[in-house]
């Protein structure tokens, strides 16, 4: 019976531009903005290439005799040092674009380094602490340092995700969570221009409206999104895990989604105040969640990251697309069933009621 | 003739607000019921009350015999409602939303698109059928309009002012087609504010004033309530006798 | 056009919707930028600044934003509390390439260090972690190394291998200097040795074409940005409200009876540009109460010529809002607008976190962003740079001259078509 409705209303959305808009392209959008915003805070630590950086030795100090010994194991470190005697360190690392600038006296050395170049930097000025630490230090303790044994573990830690795969994915799902929106001509026409009157008319249960409205609007979002998953690893090579897995969570994500935009809805009676409520909603979920601020970096209480479904659809998929497996896909979709079931029933529990009132 | 619907005692009040009350009417079965009234008069609520989209807060309506309110899902298949507003989908095609719609009766398949077909023939759309019904002009969409609630072939058609804002063509159009359905056997509720409309098609009418009904009878016997030489007279005349001239401002 | 504007305005006063964003989001903004937290920006300065060890109340502490800068971030669970394991961390903590944050628990034992690693393998993010036992410095002396401390991998980070061999380095002048001073001067015997190298010191300069901006200026650039980011919500649906006004009056033909009147269009929108100037105004006045609750400091510059940004920016903001809101043409979608026009310009001005590292592409999609603009600008108020104002007001005329004239170039269209 409502087979047909479920059709026309998908033909509805998926007629509408600004859906493909908001499932598509701003999601892409936005993930690509994030991705390299935070690519630096996110990166696996990528060993630098040799690099030129620039000393000076003041005249008459000790550490000139060292300056051979200096430029052959800073050589070995990758390190090339080149001389600049005299010269202004800040200027020179700007205009000969060097990784840093060491200044060398008797009382100590002063290393230059720069925003632009920090993992040089922090090579530079662990080369010279060593370098002076070892010529403090005896002749044949680095030799006899290396036979020294450790105790060393090696646990499973959770593999480190890069910001591409981190917010591809991530950004993906937050606006899987708004979806509700791609319904707002349906459910203001219901409203506005009497179509809700010809349910009532013909019969059609309060389930069947709701379902008549979940399941395209349900089929739509996860439409638009699997296409912006392929656009993204297409465009930005963000990786996604086995497709079939992951295809399942986000239509359960995506269930849980609109379950929850219809129930507010049914709720308030108003498109508005539902899409500003659930934006609002989503936010906050998506803030406890690693939508804005990586899971892995947030401070906020572990509570409320696993208060927020958005925590568990986060770290279910990227996890899952990063390292082939994660804990979190019982707990995600046990999570995003419970939503869909509970809010589907509010729903149709209380336009039952409201049908009541009026009929 | 056969009662198709019967309104006992039907009462609805808002809060103190009596808009509907005490209505008690028997409609026949192959009739063309008009009910006139102004603004505020009750006859959107009453006709709301018959569709079941509002429950009346005395009184029962009957359909067919049964009591609407505990069998509306076997009887909802029986009644078609044009609302007053145009109740289609924009960026659905015509077949899309007459399609839509009929569908809700429970038709389906080859039997859908049969009346499908049939539907916007019988309203003069059906070379239209592929376009968006957002392209149509007022009469079209008031057409279209028709054509979605009239695929499951009703026995009760309720039209809530069907003329509204359209050309005389598209107008003469519909009042034929409404003569044609009653024809076929299809009894009829009309409510309008156009006089010429009521009285070219209704085979009686209904006067309604807050929320009671004044006068019911054929066009002939409405006139005569007021003056012996019916031919002396309009129907709007003997509107505005009944219910007076006052503005009526809701 | 005086009755013009004060009929749009009660129209747009009688909007529940322009109240709830004139009252609650100012309020929203000034509670956020004034209550901004800034510890969670500590690890991006921290260890630029220290080369100290970071102390955890407790080893549940999490260390994963100190990752933030780059550096190899090493946990210690300390048990031994020696002057020998003091010297240790130390020394890696000051080599420059690793950051120690440092729980000192006594009583641990090595079962429940292993279950916090595993706790740490899922919730945090680390490049290594290290045990050191409660007898460290007995164990040590006696060539019971393995014994002494535990190193845990908890990354794929290369640079483990240079803290292994560094920490395999000050084992062994541990264990030297134990032979000559005994176990319990370890410490202060190293230390004292250290003394004699050269002293290092760390200069940092900032990058090519920035501004320095101190650690506290960049806190309050932070917190500007929040503000700019939730007020443009505000000035943006301000906007569109009064487009509203607009399509509706198209739709029930008010607009048709406006213009047979012979006001000419220009008028009738130059009106609505007015209201919309007002409106801005009107939320930057809210956001003037509110934030009088709080002090000066929060923003770092003086309360009118920050209320002054916000204003322009409100100016920009509520006027593009408004010119895609007509030229939308339905309020749905007029909407929809609004909330991307907010969401997308404020994410990439960089007001929530700074864009210093993307790509050349997205640097050049924010700098046409407005925010973009008003954040230099507070840079230049901070570092004292004059020619802020003449750019503020060069920014803003671009801005209106271009959207003005593409608002209308779009109108004329959008008429054409009909």
């Amino acid at each position: 019976m409502i087979r047909y409705l479920i059709k026309n209303n998908f033909k509805l959305m998926a007629r509408n531009w600004v859906n493909v808009f908001l499932l598509i392209l701003c999601p892409l959008l936005v993930s690509a903005v994030l991705i390299s915003a935070f690519s630096t805070l996110l990166a696996k630590y990528e060993k630098v290439d040799s690099f030129k950086a620039g000393f000076s030795i003041e005249q008459g100090s000790k550490w000139e005799t060292a300056e051979s010994i200096m430029i052959e194991s800073a050589d070995k470190a990758g390190i090339v040092l080149v001389k600049y005697q005299n010269a202004d360190p800040e200027q020179t690392i700007r205009n000969e674009d060097l990784g840093g600038f060491v200044t060398i006296s008797d009382t100590g050395y002063r290393i230059y380094r720069t925003e632009d170049e920090k993992v040089k930097g922090m090579t530079l000025e662990y080369f010279f602490s060593v370098f002076f630490e070892q010529a403090a230090a005896a002749p044949a303790g680095a030799a006899s340092a290396a036979k020294i044994a450790l105790s060393v573990e090696h646990p499973e830690f959770t593999k480190a995700v890069d910001s591409k795969d981190y917010y591809g994915i991530a950004f993906l799902l937050y606006f899987a969570w708004c979806g509700i929106l791609v319904a707002w001509t349906l459910l203001s026409s219901e409203k506005k221009i009497g179509i809700g009157k010809r349910f009532i008319v013909s019969g059609l249960s309060e389930t069947q409206v709701t379902f008549a409205k979940f399941i395209p609007t349900t089929l739509s979002v996860f439409l638009g999104i699997g296409i912006a998953c392929i656009l993204s690893s297409v465009l930005f090579g963000v990786h996604f895990g086995n497709a079939l897995v992951i295809a399942g969570l986000l239509l359960a994500m995506i269930a849980a989604a609109i379950a929850l935009g219809l129930a507010i809805h049914s709720l308030t009676d108003n498109i508005l105040v539902t899409i500003i409520s659930l934006f609002a909603l989503v936010w906050v979920m998506g803030f406890f969640g690693g939508s804005f601020e990586t899971y892995m970096f947030s401070s906020h209480s572990k509570t409320l990251k696993m208060l927020s479904p958005i925590y568990h659809c986060n770290r279910a998929v990227i996890e899952y697309s990063a390292a082939g497996s994660t804990k979190f896909i019982p707990s995600a979709l046990l999570y995003c069933g419970g939503i869909t079931v509970f809010c589907l029933l509010l729903c149709v529990g209380v336009n039952n009621l409201r049908r009541r009132g009026r009929a | 003739m056969e009662t198709i619907l019967k309104l006992t005692d039907l009462t609805k009040k808002y809060g103190n607000k009596v808009v509907v009350d005490n209505l008690n009417i028997e409609i026949r079965k192959g009739e063309i019921f008009g009910l006139l009234g102004p603004n505020g008069a009750g006859k959107s609520t009453t006709m709301n009350m018959i569709c079941n989209i509002i429950r009346p807060t005395l009184g029962h309506v009957e359909f067919m015999e049964k009591d609407f309110r505990k069998n509306s899902r076997e009887l909802s298949k029986k009644l078609g409602y044009i609302p007053q507003d145009l109740a289609i989908h924009g960026n659905l095609k015509a077949w899309e939303n007459v399609e839509m719609f009929t569908s809700l009766y429970g038709i389906k398949g080859a039997e859908l698109k049969k009346r499908i077909d049939e539907s916007l023939e019988y309203v003069g759309l059906l070379d239209r059928k592929n376009d968006y019904a957002k392209s149509f002009s007022g009469g079209m969409k008031r057409r279209l309009n028709i054509a979605c609630a009239i695929g499951h072939h009703p026995d009760l058609l309720i039209f809530d002012e069907p003329t509204v804002g359209i050309d005389p063509q598209s107008r003469n159009f519909i009042l034929e087609r409404i003569k044609k359905s009653n024809k076929n056997g299809t009894t009829i509720i009309y409510t309008s504010h156009y006089m010429e409309e009521v009285e070219a098609i209704c085979t009686r009418i209904a006067i309604m004033d807050n929320g009671k009904i004044i006068a019911i009878g054929t066009s002939e016997e409405l006139k005569k309530l007021v003056v012996d030489d019916t031919s002396k007279i309009s129907l709007e005349e003997v509107f505005l006798t009944l219910t007076g001239k006052k503005l009526r401002d809701v | 056009m005086i009755t013009m504007i004060r009929s749009s305005l009660k129209l747009l006063l009688r909007n529940k919707g322009f109240w709830f964003f004139l009252v609650v989001v100012p309020a929203l903004s000034s509670l956020i930028f004034l209550n901004w937290n800034s510890s969670i920006n500590m690890g991006s300065h921290s260890y630029d600044l220290q080369r100290e060890i970071m102390e955890q109340t407790s080893i549940t502490e999490r260390v994963a934003y100190y990752n933030s800068d780059g550096a190899f971030v090493i946990k210690v669970f300390d048990a031994a509390g020696s002057s020998a394991s003091e010297y240790m961390l130390n020394r890696l903590a000051q080599s420059g390439l690793f950051f120690v944050a440092r729980a000192k628990t006594p009583d641990i034992d090595r079962a429940s260090v292993d279950a916090q690693i595993k706790c740490d393998c899922e919730d945090d993010r680390m490049g290594a972690a290290m045990y050191l036992t409660k007898d460290f410095d007995l164990l040590i002396s006696e060539g019971k190394a393995l014994d002494a401390l535990t190193l845990y991998v908890m990354s794929e980070d290369s640079r483990y291998e240079l803290f292994e061999s560094e920490v395999k380095a000050i084992v062994k002048e541990i264990e030297q200097a134990q032979k000559q001073v005994g176990v319990d001067k370890v410490g202060e015997f190293l230390k004292k040795r250290d003394e004699s190298l050269p002293k290092k010191e760390i200069k940092l300069l900032s990058g090519k074409g920035k501004r320095s901006l101190n650690f506290e200026q960049e806190e309050q650039k932070a917190r500007v940005g929040y503000g700019f980011a939730i007020m443009t919500l505000g000035y943006v649906f301000g906007g569109i409200f009064i487009a509203h006004t607009i399509i509706k009056e198209e739709k029930d033909k008010v607009l048709t009876r406006i213009r047979l009147t012979g006001l000419p269009s220009i008028r009738y929108f130059g009106a609505k540009f007015v209201v919309s100037v007002l409106s801005a105004l009107a939320m930057t006045v809210m956001l003037g109460l509110f934030s009088s609750f709080g002090s000066v400091d929060s923003f770092g510059m003086n309360r009118f010529t920050f209320l002054g940004l916000m204003f322009l920016q409100g100016v920009i903001f509520s006027t593009l809002s408004l010119i895609l809101g007509v030229l939308m043409g339905n309020i749905g979608n007029a909407n929809i607008c609004a909330f991307t026009v907010w969401s997308m310009s404020s994410l990439l001005a960089g007001t929530y976190f700074p864009l210093d590292d993307s790509t050349k592409i997205v640097k050049a999609i924010s700098s046409i962003m407005p925010q973009t603009w008003f954040l230099e600008a507070t840079e230049m108020i901070y570092v004292g740079d004059k020619k802020v104002y003449l750019m503020l007001l060069c920014v803003v005329a671009a801005y209106l001259i271009v959207m003005l004239s593409i608002g209308s170039v779009g109108i004329k269209l959008r008429n054409g078509e009909e």
